[in-house]
């Protein structure tokens, strides 16, 4: 049942890749656009269609499933590792923390360009050192919350806890912002409105690789990510390495809230929302069902949101963070009444 | 062959030996005071190079001749055919010189149009017949690939554009455009020779840059001659923070031109100087005149702002002058898209607004009085 389930959402999926594709600022005949992105993949002299279709549409599009599945599984992870139902990498300052590290390596670009130049003599660009920035800002941050969280055991403490960390890290990034020049303020004003519009085909594999990897390495933590959900002490008991799940949660975490940050912005909301709105779809608290379909129905949201954000037919683009908020928010709002309201019918 | 010959071929052959330099040296560099921007002259077309921080930011050849664009040079280096048939701009601060050259019917895309003063781009963009882009930022990529016009002029340096190398695997070059770091206003109407070597107009640039120039120089020399020592304060706090134009920048360096004391050009600081309130108002009994704050038409609209700006002596003594005097007579304002590529316009405004007795009977074309 579950399988079909999962088998449906990945064919809404593809619908709803197929609808992104066809809608953009520029009217693409929703028809014709399979020979459009064929003759984008097989021909070197293209129609203007044919390079809207493959050269932006698409590598777009799989920049937003690759996001929806990263902080989708990001947020899980939190979820399952807190043992709390409203963690994400967002809610909880992780995106704060890629924020500061996207912030220092716009400021300081030119100063860190030329030390990794002079030092180990690689010459690289702006989104390595936001990338590098990102990963590392996240890590920094999900290990102090995750320090304290040894500490503190209320999970409305922790979540307050979280909220302040990505306070302080969010009024360092106002404070660098007001050192910056104008153009690297306005650079990272843009940055933080959000967007999958960022990732150019040659930039793509820097983007899928990271979230790739942590995909795969999930599959061998599902049955540990289960039997932590019991709580630590009965998941060690029945011979689960906590210490080795966590560090691998801890890892994952932060590696794909900061790959998405770093170039997509910090994206609101769908690394809360997705988990939640898979457990209530598909009525179970099974990682091995939880991750895929999380992944895959991350992935539709993302799709979505990019969707509306391009405002279709119109030349304007709203910010995605914006869209994901709007969708996002109000999505949480009916899931804390939906579980106040059976709670209620339980007692 | 007799001794006087070999003596005198000895002396001209020496002559034009020692006046080599000389005579290279005469050939005076085609940009004069624009230090942002470089161009040279090439055999039938123009090597054009930008900097940023005295690094070389982008270097294209424009050549005139399609067959150049084959050439051994042109594999090595970016190459473009000149005169450009369409190209989009990505800033307002393009239009004065676009405008001035000609060029603005070769437009295919233009930024955004609530941005536009200039009416006809206004109107073309009303129509749709010139498409509307967004900001460098976030350029509407689907409309310039469907356009694919030869160049776009954006102020984003190539290392900050994510999509330049598909740009420039459509054949769309990004063109960078650094004319708001020069801090010399006539180096800053300077880059109208910049756009002309692409629409291979550079003679017509070069007579109006001279105009330009001419007037600009006059002017100063005329404000030098009776500089009052006036003290200037400039915009509006933002946000708490106080921007003031720093000593070396274009606005501090109009002021100065224009006979008046910049006190803030004590400070040492970057591009702009950010002062508290408390900064501005402890030298408040030294200023005489306030200059450009924010978008207000009014005196009244300034205190609805914040009301401690009837501290301020300028407000006091009523010497609160804004650069939108087009607006409050009911018509849009070209200042930001005219002023800064035409120093000389401004100058003279400022000049009329300081010493009114040199220009009697002409009004200024931005600045009025806030009443």
């Amino acid at each position: 049942m579950k399988l079909i389930q999962l088998l449906l959402l990945c064919c809404a999926l593809l619908l709803i890749f197929a609808v992104n594709l066809s809608l953009g600022s520029v009217s693409i005949p929703f028809l014709e656009v399979p020979s459009y992105l064929w003759e984008g993949i097989s021909s070197n002299e293209q129609s203007a269609f044919a390079t809207i279709l493959y050269e932006y549409r698409l590598p777009k599009a799989l920049t937003a499933m690759l996001c929806g599945v990263a902080l989708s599984q990001g947020g899980l992870y939190m979820q399952s590792l807190f043992q709390n139902p409203l963690a994400g990498p967002y809610v909880l300052g992780i995106s704060s923390g890629a924020s500061l590290g996207v912030a220092l390596a716009i400021l300081f670009a030119t100063g860190l360009k030329e030390f990794f130049y002079s030092a180990f003599g690689l010459s690289l660009a702006s989104y390595h050192l936001q990338l590098g920035g990102a990963i590392l800002g996240s890590s920094l941050l999900l290990a102090l919350i995750l320090h304290f969280s040894h500490r503190i055991r209320s999970n409305t403490a922790l979540l307050i806890l979280g909220l302040m960390i990505g306070y302080v890290a969010g009024s360092l990034v106002s404070i660098l912002a007001y050192f910056g020049s104008q153009q690297e303020l306005q650079s990272f004003l843009h940055w933080s409105f959000g967007s999958f519009d960022r990732v150019p085909w040659e930039r793509l594999p820097t983007i899928a690789i990271p979230i790739i990897l942590c995909t795969l390495g999930s599959l061998f933590f599902l049955k540990s990510l289960n039997t932590l959900c019991l709580g630590e002490s009965y998941a060690a008991s029945l011979g689960v390495s906590v210490q080795r799940t966590r560090q691998f949660l801890l890892l994952s975490t932060s590696v794909l809230a900061g790959t998405v940050t770093a170039f997509c912005g910090p994206v609101a909301f769908i690394g809360i929302a997705v988990p939640h709105l898979t457990r209530i779809l598909f009525q179970t608290q099974d990682h091995r069902i939880l991750v895929p379909a999380c992944s895959v129905l991350g992935a539709c949201l993302c799709l979505i949101s990019d969707t509306l954000s391009q405002l279709p037919g119109s030349s304007q683009t709203l910010p995605l963070n914006a869209i994901t908020s709007l969708i996002g928010a109000p999505l949480i709002v009916w899931i804390l009444l939906r579980q106040q309201s059976t709670s209620q019918g339980v007692n | 062959m007799p001794t006087h010959l070999i003596n005198t071929s000895h002396f001209f052959g020496l002559l034009i030996l020692l006046l080599q330099p000389v005579l290279h040296a005469s050939q005076e560099p085609l940009i004069q005071r624009a230090r942002a921007f470089q161009i040279e002259e090439v055999q039938n077309g123009y090597k054009l190079q930008t900097f940023k921080e005295n690094k070389l930011i982008q270097q294209i050849l424009l050549v005139r001749d399609s067959a150049q664009l084959n050439s051994q040079e042109c594999k090595r280096q970016k190459c473009l055919k000149i005169p450009l048939l369409n190209y989009a701009s990505l800033s307002t601060t393009h239009l004065n010189s676009l405008s001035e050259l000609d060029v603005l019917s070769s437009m295919r895309a233009f930024s955004r149009k609530q941005d536009v003063s200039n009416s006809w781009l206004s109107k073309q963009m009303q129509k749709g017949k010139i498409a509307s882009l967004g900001l460098a930022e976030s350029v509407n990529m689907e409309v310039l690939l469907k356009l694919a016009p030869q160049v776009v002029f954006t102020y984003l340096p190539p290392s900050d554009m994510i999509h330049k190398d598909l740009l420039e695997r459509q054949g769309i070059v990004p063109v960078f455009v650094g004319e708001y770091l020069e801090n010399n206003p006539l180096g800053y109407a300077e880059w109208i020779l910049f756009f002309s070597v692409f629409f291979d107009k550079l003679e017509m640039a070069q007579k109006i840059y001279s105009r330009i120039e001419r007037r600009y120089l006059s002017l100063r020399k005329l404000a030098s001659q009776h500089s009052r020592e006036k003290t200037v304060l400039v915009n509006i706090p933002y946000a708490g923070t106080w921007y003031m134009p720093a000593k070396n920048g274009f606005m501090a360096g109009v002021l100065q031109d224009a006979g008046l004391k910049y006190i803030w050009a004590e400070s040492k600081q970057g591009n702009s100087l950010k002062l508290s309130f408390e900064e501005v108002l402890l030298k408040s009994e030294k200023l005489d005149l306030w200059l450009n704050p924010s978008d207000v038409k009014s005196k009244n609209e300034l205190l609805a702002i914040d009301s401690r700006f009837a501290l301020l002596r300028p407000f006091q003594t009523g010497m609160i002058w804004n650069n939108n005097l087009k607006e409050v007579q009911g018509q849009t304002n070209d200042f930001f898209e005219t002023a800064l590529a035409r120093p000389d316009l401004l100058l003279k405004d400022l000049m009329i607004v300081f010493h009114p007795e040199l220009f009697q009977g002409v009004k200024p074309r931005w600045y009025h009085r806030l009443k």
